[in-house]
């Protein structure tokens, strides 16, 4: 049995696929948001990680530490600006952002 | 790295992230989540690239921690309190992430061939230094910015 490219892609599109869907389905709650944003992150390090090995080629990985860095960083920068908005306004729904 | 592995924990990710976006607990959601990341760092450790593996798991550990002391303050417990059927859960998410983690940590004494190159720590750090320089440069000052600005955000400004 053998790893194939297909099913490499196929398993990085529908992590990305969730992520999406996650990001559609919880437009009104925004850690949920951020959460789904996450999971699409998670699809592309496994693709960078996936064909560095198919590839016997090292860049996808430095990729993929980036790839993580950019995560954490993108996370801890939003969930600030998240507390900042909910020490201003009590609440974190987007319906009532809206007005 | 044996096909069959893979297979595995391919399925455990897709299943942990379709899981993570279908259910309607935050918590729940968080730990599926966990169980992704824990996945995806299997098969970096099954691709000899223990390092990366470390990396991406401590960087996830990390956030998700955060994630988790934001929902618990923000929302206080009211929205965290434990729905029903949460035992078995609970039992069947640790049952699951010890698995996985002892396979992390056994790999490497099991595997006698390497079916995959070596992406070891210096070999990964010629290639980030010599090669990608400037992108750890550039990270750097993002990261150092960030971090700038979320002190800036998060210091009470004292009135007079």
């Amino acid at each position: 049995m053998t790893i194939d490219i297909p099913v490499i892609l196929t398993v990085s599109s529908f992590l990305v696929f969730f992520g999406l869907w996650g990001v559609m389905k919880h437009r009104s709650d925004l850690m949920r948001i951020l959460l789904a944003l996450q999971l699409i992150f998670l699809g592309s390090l496994f693709n960078f990680s996936m064909g560095s090995a198919l590839f016997y080629e090292a860049t996808g990985l430095i990729f993929c530490l980036f790839s993580s860095c950019l995560t954490g960083v993108q996370i801890v920068a939003s969930l600030t600006l998240f507390l900042v908005y909910f020490r201003k306004h009590t609440h974190l729904s987007v319906d009532r952002m809206k007005g | 790295m044996y096909a069959v592995e893979f297979y595995i924990f391919a399925f455990l990710v897709l299943t942990a992230g379709f899981l993570s976006v279908t259910t309607k607990h935050i918590l729940y959601a968080v730990f599926y989540q966990v169980q992704a990341v824990v996945a995806v760092a299997g098969i970096l450790a099954g691709l000899n690239a223990k390092f990366v593996s470390f990396a991406v798991l401590s960087m996830s550990a990390a956030s998700i921690l955060v994630f988790l002391m934001f929902a618990l303050i923000v929302f206080d417990g009211v929205r965290v309190s434990a729905p029903p059927k949460a035992s078995k859960m609970a039992v069947m998410f640790f049952v699951l992430l010890s698995m996985e983690t002892v396979y992390l940590l056994f790999k490497p004494r099991w595997s006698l061939e390497k079916a995959a190159p070596d992406f070891s720590l210096p070999v990964l750090g010629n290639i980030l230094y010599a090669d990608y320089g400037f992108g750890v440069l550039v990270f750097a000052g993002l990261i150092l910015s960030c971090m700038v600005g979320i002190t800036a955000l998060l210091v009470e400004k004292k009135s007079s």
